[in-house]
């Protein structure tokens, strides 16, 4: 009888650990998309998530501009994470419009090559004086990344882009790979750019800047607001989620105080 | 003495055509890249230049943001007309900057389906109204292609692009290659959508509707305020920079003549590059 009672419990308790583990296991794992430049601190929340609940995050790295590409061509994850401008992800009907959860904000910001005198940077009318000034600037192009966006929109609201232009560097990001550097000269890094003297001032996100290379450069600050908007990064869910609550437990936890000053730690700023 | 005379002018002659041909390929092909929705209008013009001169042109055709982005990895033509924005392109210097050359623009327009109600849009007050009081509006992702440039700016510059991105209808362009109609609904044209009278209203470049005109009504250009004209701007190569025929060829794309073409191709007057 005790015999039976014990092999009978302990059967009702493998079936359940059994049972548990492998639903568990079946409806926990959700997948994210997120952006490569922001790969270290996303790995920072997503572990504190892992570690907090039962879920498994699967997560896929696109450039910034890639994610908000793939979710408009009917690749978005469980969740993914876009930056905007992003009209063709909210209208194809692959994501849940109503669940944008701003979780972030691309920041730009100028640097100077080390050791270099800072220009002032705190108004407008500073920022342009500084510009202008420059032999040369460098940035990225908005076309291919993201990190660009920042920097065109200061120059355009500055009044100064193609003027800019007749002397400045700028870098074609993750549409460079596989290009000599002989082919073109938007293939050159632009903190090397900046270390080599090519360029005076640098225009790039301020969380790039934080993790790259920053023995070759000193930060000056963020450009104005002004002038350069911070471009909002936004978290949506998949109208094809399987498990609709874990990916919406996710999301939140991309927006919780917890992850907003993991973020803000890696250059983003708050919400907008 | 004429006996002499007729060989002498015969080879003269024969050196001639043969002489001046050779040189005439050799030295007389000139490569072009173009965006590939001005098309019919360039091969026209690249016709009469070519019929004018007896020289080739080769002419690439890729879609519009790819001009630029070419351009900018290293791979110009002689010639090449892009459309702006071009920071990387300009600064890539395989392009002679001092040769740029304004040769057209794109125009924004706003079309409604057949038979239905054309709307004000002399002001950019009455075409923000126009939208808001639209049910559906359609137009392209400024992330993959040109045409939908204009309307974007429309939308930001009106303040109401998240306002009206409920009710919009995006279309890929050439980013729905592949992609099957079941995976994203921005794979369906835009062209489509107001054909078929599925959207109210669609922001779009002229020159992509005016092939069909008949099939939907263009209620009108878009007030600049709203949606500066695109420029498209043709520039040599730095290797092609001294080249005679590219910069002939380059100054004839901005020709009076051309002028007549780009224009019944629904393409807009050249805007001033650079702007500032």
């Amino acid at each position: 009888m005790t015999l039976r009672k014990a092999l009978c419990s302990a059967m009702c308790v493998a079936a359940f650990v059994l049972g548990s583990g492998i639903g568990a296991h079946a409806q926990s794992e959700i997948t994210l998309l997120a952006q490569g430049p922001m790969r270290r601190p996303t790995q920072q929340i997503v572990a504190n998530f892992e570690a907090q609940t039962r879920y498994k995050v699967r997560v896929t790295y696109g450039n910034g501009v890639g994610t908000r590409r793939m979710v408009a061509q009917g690749q978005a994850r469980d969740v993914s994470i876009i930056t905007a401008p992003f009209p063709g992800a909210m209208a194809s009907e692959t994501i849940i419009p109503s669940s944008a959860t701003p979780i972030a904000t691309l920041l730009t910001a100028l640097a100077v090559r080390k050791g270099a005198p800072q220009p002032d940077i705190s108004t407008p009318a500073a920022v342009r004086s500084a510009l202008l000034a420059a032999k040369a600037i460098g940035f990225e192009d908005s076309d291919f990344a993201s990190s660009g966006q920042g920097a065109w929109q200061a120059l355009n609201k500055l009044g100064i882009a193609d003027q800019i232009l007749k002397t400045a560097y700028v870098n074609c990001g993750p549409g460079c790979a596989g290009i000599s550097p002989t082919a073109t000269a938007a293939v050159k890094d632009l903190h090397d750019r900046l270390a080599d003297g090519d360029i005076d001032l640098e225009l790039n996100m301020l969380s790039d800047l934080i993790v790259q290379a920053p023995d070759k450069y000193d930060i000056v600050g963020v450009l104005p607001r002004e002038i350069c908007i911070p471009d909002p990064v936004v978290a949506v869910l998949s109208t094809h989620a399987r498990d609709h609550a874990g990916a919406k437990a996710l999301l939140e936890y991309l927006a919780s105080p917890e992850a907003l000053a993991i973020w803000k730690e890696a250059g983003y700023g708050p919400p907008e | 003495m004429k006996h002499t005379t007729y060989p002498f002018l015969a080879i003269l002659v024969v050196a001639l055509v043969f002489g001046s041909g050779i040189p005439a390929r050799a030295q007389g092909e000139i490569t072009l890249m173009a965006a590939g929705p001005t098309r019919r209008p360039t091969e026209r013009i690249v016709a009469n230049f070519q019929a004018k001169t007896g020289l080739t042109v080769n002419v690439t055709f890729v879609n519009g943001v790819a001009t630029r982005q070419m351009v900018a990895r290293g791979q110009p033509q002689d010639v090449s007309l892009i459309i702006a924005p071009f920071p990387a392109a300009v600064a890539s210097r395989t392009i002679d900057v001092s040769s740029a050359t304004p040769v057209a623009s794109l125009v924004w327009v706003l079309a409604v389906p057949t038979g239905a109600l054309a709307p004000d849009i002399s002001t950019p007050d009455a075409v923000r109204k126009a939208l808001l009081a639209a049910k559906s509006i359609g137009y392209e992702d400024p992330d993959f292609t040109v045409a939908g440039q204009g309307p974007w700016e429309a939308l930001t510059t009106l303040g109401i692009a998240d306002q009206v991105a409920a009710k919009s209808k995006i279309e890929l362009g050439p980013g729905s290659q592949g992609i099957d109609l079941s995976a994203t609904d921005a794979v369906v044209k835009t062209i489509t959508r107001l054909e078929d009278g599925n959207i109210d209203i669609a922001l779009h470049d002229l020159n992509d509707l005016i092939a069909n005109q008949d099939n939907y009504q263009i209620v009108g250009v878009l007030p600049r305020e709203i949606a500066t004209p695109t420029p498209i701007v043709g520039f040599l190569s730095t290797r092609a920079k001294d080249n005679a025929d590219a910069k002939a060829l380059l100054q004839y794309l901005a020709s009076p003549e051309a002028q007549v073409i780009w224009k019944e191709g629904g393409l807009g007057a050249p805007e001033k590059w650079p702007m500032n």
